[in-house]
């Protein structure tokens, strides 16, 4: 089965190991990865800023890499989103690239939504000791409403314990340009998050969209630096837990 | 100072938020106040198995009556005058001020008793009856808490929550001679005694209309505490304010939305009291207004009913939508320094009062859409404060050095080669590509998103080898076969086609 | 004064939805297939009544069922359970009334009975605010709240389930519904849509607050105790 590969932005710049880790599961699932020369960024950020002409190029740019293959699986619930819900909106009247977005949107997947929902698989066969919570990202659990394929992975991880935190799905301030634009509200917001999913005792945070991961993250490291950290916990992009203890 | 009504605190958004932040009790009694509502709303809609159709149904019906909302104003007004009251039409705030004014000029009355009505602090009226000699005394507790201290609301429904018992004491036995102690009952107990003499002095009364029943021309008022019953007991004049949007069609879809109204609002599954007013009293009945004035505002809706917001004239003024936000949950009403405050606040007070006092409000919001799952009318709050994002860029409210840097970013973001420049190992642009910003350096300098984060959060640097990199050398793993030699995507693509095959011929 | 003509105040509203005129007829809302009537169909009329208790207990609210002939006792009940310091009843002057020989029994069982008297205008309020116990007689209940449904009327004045610190209705078995829309349906085909009563009170429970600190207080400017008796007609 060939897959085209969306990795995201964020992963491909600051976070290869996890677009690594997808890769890894997708291709023990048997499929075929390709990953289009030209793709790089879905325009979201832009989008979401309310700069929806300066993010056409974007737009378009995904458009022209991705219209050709069948299946679409990005490990990012809200680019997903974005692709799949947001483009129509922006750029669906156009003549040319109207009717490519809108079979784009037919055809692409979050990651956990393709493993479970594509091709009917829960149980992947990782392996993790240790007690999990997940951040259920704003974009992908409420609106692209892919709710229960990523608990169900995690179910069946071998050793894995889930913990559910308390306001999982309560945004953790990321929101793209929101946390610059309002970094006092985000630093609340994501304070918060960081203390809901420390008191869980976790010791993984898991969630799907590496931005949600990388802001909690950066929470937590600083909380680390300034020496309030209760207990260590480990961020991870749930690609990487579907990917442990397997051989590399 | 601002002149508007809607806008209490027109202080940059940042120095509101700070404030807001710097109050830890209030911080606090906000984050209290949404787990307990929204904890109270989530058991009456999960115990509701129509709860969603109703959402479904509410949404239709408010829809219907915008379709036609100038039919179903006529349809109102006819039959509440016919039903004995007298319907006044306000093309404006100012209007609407100045006929409540010539109302109390004609019955010669000097002071009202008010229940609690969000279009009445739209419109300013207090302020603007203060101001021509006539007190109105607000007689919902917090309203009256808010009223003493000449303070502003921090919630639309529970709006004195940053006042705690202590205070509330303090206040009441320094203005009004309260002799008791901080305990929330006692409090209660002298208000109540303490507004039983204003209500049965009380010639005017005003209250807001949660619901006009075209059919019927009845206008519908929910309340807890029972003010509003006396309001409409007691005076022989009632003067109703309501927007003029703020309509049902018949009974029937009154009961829908009183259904989802009251366990939006407060999470419980009805309030004490729920009235239903047909113009004045009867002939013969000894209480009850003799005189109902109906105030219908426009205020700016026609022009929302005409643009791109009108689904925010669905609103029914619940305040659900602040109950579930994760923003609000930190900088509290006052953040938003306007009288509407939450996600229903940053769509509606830009429509009210336009751009250009507020255009930061709509970056008080991540566009996480937790207010779109409460919403008992289903308006899609955030694709409209992501509207308001939209238009504000499109008439370069953010100005010139933000626009450049998306515009950068989006040509690095939508061109392979500028971003291969731009990230690629050695990153060869980067220098062209502009200045510093801060720890994260020059090299992610083109992502906007990224800039001014380091104050409160740590951040990772770029990668050494990117993705696509890893990617195009990268051996695949072999995938995992069952005992037939086939991966789990040979088993789905069998499932698959099996599956077509079977369609086609069935 | 600065307000419009009803003809002028509409103008904006039709151009903002593309005509120029009030269209003289539109097409209807379709609400007879409303779900709030689903639930409340498949309900049978004794589950009605059951819930109606349930859930008036659940606010506050004890339902005292009585055969016919024994209204008058059972609300002296009600009035004395309430608040046993009660002396004063102030009751609606309304057939039912006299029927089942209120006044009589309120007075044998030592309380004072005051019936409300429209012909005293505005000063029955002030009297009203001086007694301690209002009865009326409501026009039904709803189930799924535990709500009552009062209509004002000449002889059942607004202050008498308004200004007291008790209130005792009285409610016939077979006017309790399932829901609110089935109560007002009822209602409006009685009264007719526009001969609706001046006030109609859904009262669901004491008066009460939370806005302080959140705490709920019982009893604001309201009646602070409220029961029900349930006539088994």
């Amino acid at each position: 089965m060939k897959i085209a590969f969306f990795p995201q932005c964020m992963i491909d710049m600051f976070y290869p190991e996890v677009g690594e880790a997808a890769v890894r599961v997708l291709e023990r699932l048997g499929c075929e990865l390709i990953v289009p020369k030209n793709q790089v960024c879905c325009g979201q950020p832009l989008m979401n800023a309310g700069y929806v002409e300066e993010a056409l190029p974007a737009i378009r740019s995904i458009v022209d890499a991705y219209a050709p293959y069948d299946v679409v699986v990005t490990p990012s619930g809200s680019c997903a989103y974005a692709i799949k819900c947001d483009y129509e909106k922006y750029l669906g009247a156009d003549p040319e690239y109207g009717p490519k977005i809108k079979e784009l949107a037919g055809k692409i997947y979050e990651f956990t939504e393709f493993i479970v929902d594509y091709l009917g698989v829960t149980n992947v066969g990782a392996k993790l000791d240790g007690k999990v919570t997940l951040h259920k990202s704003c974009h992908m659990t409420r609106l692209l409403g892919v709710k229960e394929p990523p608990l169900q992975l995690l179910e069946n991880v071998e050793g894995l314990e889930y913990v559910e935190m308390e306001a999982a799905d309560r945004c953790c301030g990321f929101g793209g340009v929101f946390s610059v634009k309002e970094p006092e509200i985000s630093e609340q917001m994501v304070r918060e998050k960081a203390e809901l999913a420390l008191a869980t005792g976790a010791d993984y945070l898991v969630g799907c969209d590496q931005a949600c991961l990388m802001n909690i993250k950066g929470c937590l490291d600083r909380m680390e630096a300034e020496g309030v950290l209760p207990h260590p916990m480990k961020v991870m992009h749930i690609a990487e837990v579907l990917d442990s203890g397997k051989e590399a | 100072m601002t002149t508007s009504h809607v806008i209490y605190d027109d202080a940059p958004l940042r120095d509101r938020v700070k404030n807001a932040l710097a109050d830890d009790f209030k911080h606090n009694a906000i984050k209290t106040a949404q787990d307990t509502i929204v904890g109270n709303r989530n058991k009456c809609a999960a115990a509701d198995p129509l709860w969603e159709d109703l959402r479904w149904e509410a949404a239709y019906i408010r829809n219907h009556v915008l379709e036609n909302l100038d039919y179903y104003i006529r349809e109102f007004a006819t039959n509440a005058q016919a039903a004995g009251a007298q319907v006044h039409f306000a093309p404006t705030a100012e209007d609407a001020v100045e006929c409540a004014l010539d109302i109390f000029e004609e019955v010669k009355a000097t002071s009202c008793v008010k229940s609690k009505s969000m279009v009445t602090e739209e419109i300013g009226l207090n302020e603007y009856l203060e101001e021509h000699g006539v007190h109105a005394i607000e007689t919902d507790c917090a309203e009256n808490i808010l009223q003493t201290a000449g303070s502003k609301p921090s919630h639309i429904v529970v709006p004195a929550l940053h006042f705690n018992r202590d205070s509330i004491r303090d206040l009441y036995r320094e203005k009004k001679g309260y002799a008791g102690s901080n305990s929330p009952e006692e409090i209660t107990k002298f208000l109540r005694s303490n507004l039983r003499e204003e209500f049965l002095a009380a010639k005017v009364g005003v209250t807001g209309c949660n619901f006009g029943v075209a059919e019927t021309g009845s206008c519908t008022l929910v309340t807890n505490e029972g003010n509003a019953r006396m309001a409409v007991t007691v005076p022989e004049t009632q003067i109703v304010v309501m927007g003029a949007e703020r309509i049902v069609p018949d009974l029937r879809s009154l009961d829908t939305l009183v259904t989802l109204l009251v366990p939006s609002a407060v999470g419980s599954k009805i309030t004490s009291s729920f009235q239903v007013n047909t113009g004045a009293a009867k002939d013969g009945e000894a209480d009850g207004p003799k005189n109902v004035h109906i105030i219908m505002v426009n205020n700016g809706r026609s022009d929302i009913l005409a643009g791109e917001f009108r689904d925010m004239l669905r609103c029914i003024r619940c305040g659900a939508c602040m109950n579930n936000c994760p923003v609000y949950r930190h900088i509290t009403g006052h953040g938003y320094g306007s009288i509407y405050p939450g996600p229903m606040g940053v769509v509606l007070t830009p429509l009210l009062e336009g751009y250009e006092n507020t255009d930061k409000l709509p970056y008080a919001c991540s566009l996480c859409g937790a207010c779109d799952d409460m919403c008992p009318v289903r308006v899609p709050l955030h694709e409209l404060i992501h509207q308001h994002k939209i238009n504000l860029v499109e008439e370069n409210h953010p100005g010139v050095p933000e626009r450049a840097a998306f515009d950068m970013a989006g040509k690095v973001l939508g061109n392979r080669r500028l971003y291969d420049l731009a990230t690629g190992s050695g990153a060869l642009g980067l220098k062209i590509l502009g200045g510093s910003y801060g720890a994260l350096g020059a090299s992610t300098a083109w992502i906007p998103v990224l800039r001014g984060w380091t104050s409160s959060r740590d951040m990772d640097l770029l990668a050494d080898v990117r993705f696509r990199d890893w990617f195009r050398k990268h051996d695949a793993v072999a995938p995992e076969l069952d005992e037939q030699g086939r991966s789990v995507a040979d088993r789905a693509e069998e499932a698959r086609k099996a599956s077509q095959e079977g369609g086609a011929r069935a | 004064m600065s307000t419009v003509s009803m003809e002028e105040f509409l103008k904006p509203f039709s151009e903002a939805l593309g005509r120029t005129d009030v269209p003289a007829d539109i097409e209807g809302i379709d609400v007879e297939n409303s779900v709030q009537f689903i639930v409340a169909k498949a309900t049978s009329p004794e589950q009605v009544v059951q819930t109606f208790v349930t859930e008036a207990e659940k606010i506050g609210v004890l339902v005292k069922a009585c055969a016919p002939g024994e209204v008058a006792q059972a609300v002296i009940e009600e009035v004395r359970r309430l608040d046993p310091a009660n002396k004063t009843v102030l009751y609606a002057n309304e057939d039912e009334a006299a029927s089942c020989g209120l006044a009589e029994a309120l007075a044998e069982a030592g309380l004072e009975a005051i019936a409300w008297d429209a012909s005293h205008g505005r000063d029955a309020i002030h009297e009203a605010s001086s007694l301690d116990v209002g009865v009326t007689f409501a026009y039904g209940a709803i189930a799924e709240t535990g709500s009552v449904v009062q209509c004002s009327s000449e002889g059942t004045g607004r202050s008498i389930y308004t200004i007291p610190p008790c209130h005792v209705a009285v409610v016939r078995r077979s006017k309790v519904f399932a829901r609110m829309g089935q109560l007002l349906d009822d209602l409006r085909d009685s009264y007719g849509a526009q001969s609706m009563p001046s006030n109609i009170s859904v009262i669901s429970g004491p008066s009460a607050t939370a806005d302080i600190e959140l705490v709920r207080v019982v009893g604001v400017h309201g009646p602070v105790h409220t029961a029900v008796v349930m006539i088994e007609d």
